[in-house]
């Protein structure tokens, strides 16, 4: 399994540059489920190093929409058994929805990743909330158990702010990522349109919680 | 820096008798019936504080770069709730003495019960601050997180213990003793509304920064 010496995870080495993941590592976290942390959260810069090789484009896609899909089942299931399905599709239905926009305007203003890779980016923000709605479930299960309905604070509230900040986690990952490697931000316009992206991402967001009543 | 079975147990011990001793103290304040119940509440408030915390720690943790394992986030994270249980313990004493000694509410006043809550929310900023600090310079040195990526970590830390702990304090209410000046109080209050209607912890929170006459509110239901 290649690592790379003296860098740790989240800081950009100093010495060699990152590896991207190869694809015995991605399977891997097919069989240690736990792994999907290392690759999503902690190894930022090879996580951008992988989507800007676009070795294993396909496969990357595949693991972030798993662990967006897998991930946040719990919060779901708080939210209520006939609910599971909805946050996965709030995160990863809302950046599927704007992926088009990413790759056509990028495109258009210097941009040279194929669709797939746009894919695995967008994904990114989709599996980092995910995944921070998977610390959240206990949190919000709690908090429905004990806040009474109807008052001016209420479960529901509580539970949007969470899954507000998920996003927001997401979405500061992806602007992470996207710093990492020249190939993700290639010139200055490629930063105003990330960054156009991601209003655009809260906006469908919203919509997307509203259409499936998840804002109470 | 391993820790055993062992060590695990005596973590749990130390934060179960360190809030356990705090909690008698504060409840001792109104009487012997609080004081057994905010003994057992207290360590309660923290470990399940702990609890609920457990995973999103991990996730903060490693969204924030800090190379930690989930053994080591479970272990600097209960390890600042036991720091918190000890410090509190270490003023159990004190707090025993003022609530022994405050002038007691009655029908017509709130006598010394607003400083002497005033004094216990001192103490727990004081012995949060200085677990704060101190778990930091462990995850610094023991882990060889940088300075300021630990400070990341163990704030992000506080602030989600902060709001899930005070609905839990919330919850688990009354631990001095204000809710029944008259009669048998209950073990827990759970959503039961405070004398100003808020029904959680957010709401007394909201209540507080907004300024609102408690007069204002009409309830919804």
């Amino acid at each position: 399994m290649p690592t790379v010496e003296a860098s740790a995870p989240g800081q950009p080495s100093t010495t060699s540059p990152p590896i991207p993941f190869d694809a015995p590592e991605l399977r891997a976290v097919l069989r240690r489920p736990a792994r999907a942390l290392e690759v999503v959260l902690a190894e930022r810069p090879r996580l951008a190093a992988s989507i800007a090789a676009a070795d294993h484009s396909w496969q990357l896609a595949g693991i972030l929409a798993l662990c967006t899909a897998v991930a946040s089942l719990p919060y779901g299931f708080v939210l209520g058994a006939a609910s599971f399905w909805k946050v996965a599709v709030l995160y990863g239905g809302s950046v599927l929805l704007c992926l088009p926009s990413l790759h056509v305007f990028g495109a258009y203003l210097g941009s040279h990743l194929q669709p797939v890779q746009n894919l695995a980016l967008s994904l990114v923000v989709a599996s980092v909330a995910a995944l921070f709605t998977l610390g959240f479930a206990p949190v919000v299960w709690f908090l429905e158990a004990t806040m009474a309905q109807g008052d001016w604070i209420d479960a529901g509230d509580a539970s949007v702010a969470l899954l507000a900040g998920a996003l927001a986690a997401g979405l500061a990952q992806l602007t992470r990522c996207a710093g990492l490697d020249r190939l993700l931000l290639p010139c200055r316009s490629s930063r105003w349109v990330l960054v156009a992206w991601q209003a655009l991402v809260v906006f469908v967001a919203l919509r997307m919680a509203r259409a499936l009543d998840l804002l109470g | 820096m391993s820790l055993g079975r062992h060590g695990a147990l005596a973590q749990l011990a130390a934060t179960a008798a360190g809030g356990g001793l705090y909690g008698f103290a504060i409840g001792a304040g109104k009487n012997l019936t609080y004081a057994w119940r905010s003994a057992v509440k207290f360590p309660l408030l923290l470990l399940g504080t702990a609890v609920l915390c457990a995973v999103a720690c991990f996730v903060l943790a490693r969204f924030l770069g800090a190379p930690l394992r989930c053994l080591d986030v479970q272990r600097a994270a209960f390890g600042l709730f036991r720091n918190v249980a000890v410090m509190l313990g270490s003023l159990s004493p004190v707090s025993l003495f003022l609530g022994r000694t405050m002038a007691r509410p009655d029908a017509q006043s709130l006598g010394g019960y607003p400083a002497f809550v005033g004094v216990n929310m001192l103490f727990l900023a004081l012995a949060g601050s200085v677990a704060l600090v101190l778990q930091a310079r462990t995850l610094l040195v023991a882990h060889r997180v940088p300075w300021r990526r630990s400070a990341a970590v163990v704030v992000s830390w506080l602030l989600l213990s902060l709001l899930v702990g005070g609905q839990l304090a919330f919850w688990l209410r009354p631990f001095f003793g204000i809710a029944s000046l008259t009669g048998e109080p209950p073990f827990l209050l759970g959503d039961e509304p405070t004398v100003t209607g808020a029904r959680n912890f957010y709401e007394v929170v909201w209540q507080f920064v907004t300024g609102a006459d408690p007069g204002d509110y009409t309830r919804g239901r």
